[in-house]
């Protein structure tokens, strides 16, 4: 199932972020991919907020996992920095993967095909300075019903710009 | 040497007894050995101090990734109820997974730290066996399970014949598609997979069910033991848990090799 979306503001990219924070479920992975500037950790900041955190996302590129305490616990991480397949196993990210939380993972495309499959796929892609297309999906059908709140999202908000 | 005097030093070990060990040593009489177990597999972790591969202490607790805050203290609190201490231990026995990253990394790392620095010999037991060791002997196939995270589980199985614990890591529905009446289902996570079990085998199956912890660390001691005396001690520079990956990633990892 997938969804798209046209972002044209920073708030745009906050509040899909929070609706997807408020349909998270424990165990949740979300894999980020877009370039630099995309809006990735925007989209964590609405994400966070979604979860009932009042706390500001920071980019976890240089500490590679923040953790913030929320209605689920947020690990924020970030493979930007990774070179290796040692790098990357030497973290030990299972813990994370399968554990209760929420994982937002950025610059996930690094390491395709090591996350749990009933992951939710985000891809970003800048159109303009200020315009991105969110494309939201997931393989897994357990995962539908969150892809069915950012299409609902993205319709209501679709009227509202006509 | 004058016993007396270099008890007084020493006060954590009543004088009697270590007047009569030294005695004891000087005499020729085999030396009484002395073993710490440490086992942070999973939550629940447990170290022991045992003599002889018999336990004397024995402490568990649940711990949520906790386990490098409250290892070390633990170790200390069995010491202290043995009326040991760490310059008495001959041996380092450690469970080496699978079970969680971190962890596991923990009793690994403290383990191998004590066993180098005091230059005694460590052995690692797969914390499997350590599952299947009270069912020993049973005549049936045993399997144990630990949970993996959501929806997987390292599973452990031993026939009778075995001298080796088959380790594997398992989606749970893979898992529960190939359960036996015949087996005997334990570990960990066996109590969690009963009702599932239960429904599937038509109530007729053989499982230990009793709440976690379920290993235990007189078990280690005991295996651990058994290993000490068979020569299969561990490299303390060497040695690493035991992570098992799933075909998943190992293609990933494939993948990722390509790409380099």
């Amino acid at each position: 199932m997938r969804a798209c979306l046209r972002s044209t503001s920073v708030e745009y990219t906050r509040e899909l972020g929070r609706v997807m924070g408020a349909s998270a479920k424990p165990g949740d992975v979300f894999l980020l991919c877009g370039g630099l500037g995309a809006g990735k950790t925007m989209l964590t900041q609405g994400i966070l907020w979604g979860l009932g955190s009042e706390e500001f996302a920071r980019s976890p590129t240089f500490v590679l996992v923040n953790e913030y305490h929320a209605r689920l616990t947020v690990y924020h991480m970030d493979l930007y920095r990774l070179d290796s397949f040692d790098d990357l196993d030497g973290l030990g990210l299972d813990d994370y993967l399968f554990g209760d939380g929420l994982c937002v993972i950025e610059w996930a495309d690094k390491a395709e095909g090591y996350f749990p499959t009933d992951h939710v796929d985000v891809s970003i892609s800048a159109v303009s300075d200020t315009e991105r297309i969110f494309s939201v999906s997931s393989s897994a059908d357990e995962r539908s019903q969150l892809i069915q709140a950012v299409v609902d999202f993205g319709r209501l908000h679709a009227d509202e710009h006509r | 040497m004058n016993p007396e005097i270099e008890c007084s030093s020493r006060q954590s070990i009543p004088r009697v007894l270590y007047i009569r060990r030294i005695r004891a040593n000087r005499e020729g009489f085999a030396k009484i050995k002395v073993e710490l177990q440490i086992d942070t597999s999973t939550r629940y972790a447990s170290v022991g101090i045992s003599s002889d591969g018999a336990s004397i202490v024995e402490i568990g607790w649940r711990s949520e990734r906790n386990h490098s805050m409250e290892l070390v203290p633990a170790i200390n609190r069995a010491f202290a109820q043995a009326r040991r201490g760490v310059e008495d231990l001959d041996s380092v026995l450690v469970a080496s997974g699978p079970g969680g990253f971190s962890a596991l990394r923990v009793g690994m790392s403290t383990a191998k730290a004590i066993a180098s620095t005091r230059s005694i010999p460590l052995v690692a037991v797969g914390t499997l066996d350590l599952e299947i060791e009270p069912f020993e002997g049973m005549g049936a196939r045993v399997c144990a399970l630990i949970s993996a995270g959501r929806n997987r589980l390292y599973v452990g199985v031993k026939d009778p014949a075995d001298t080796v614990v088959k380790v594997d890591l398992q989606q749970t529905a893979e898992f529960l598609g190939g359960l036996s009446p015949s087996t005997i289902y334990c570990g960990e996570a066996a109590p969690d997979l009963a009702a599932e079990m239960s429904a599937r085998l038509g109530g007729s199956f053989r499982a230990s069910l009793s709440a976690p912890p379920s290993r235990r660390a007189s078990a280690l001691a005991r295996l651990g033991y058994r290993k000490l005396q068979a020569g299969e001690t561990a490299d303390p520079a060497t040695v690493e848990p035991l992570y098992l990956r799933s075909s998943q990633v190992s293609a990933a990892a494939r993948r990722w090799g390509v790409r380099q």
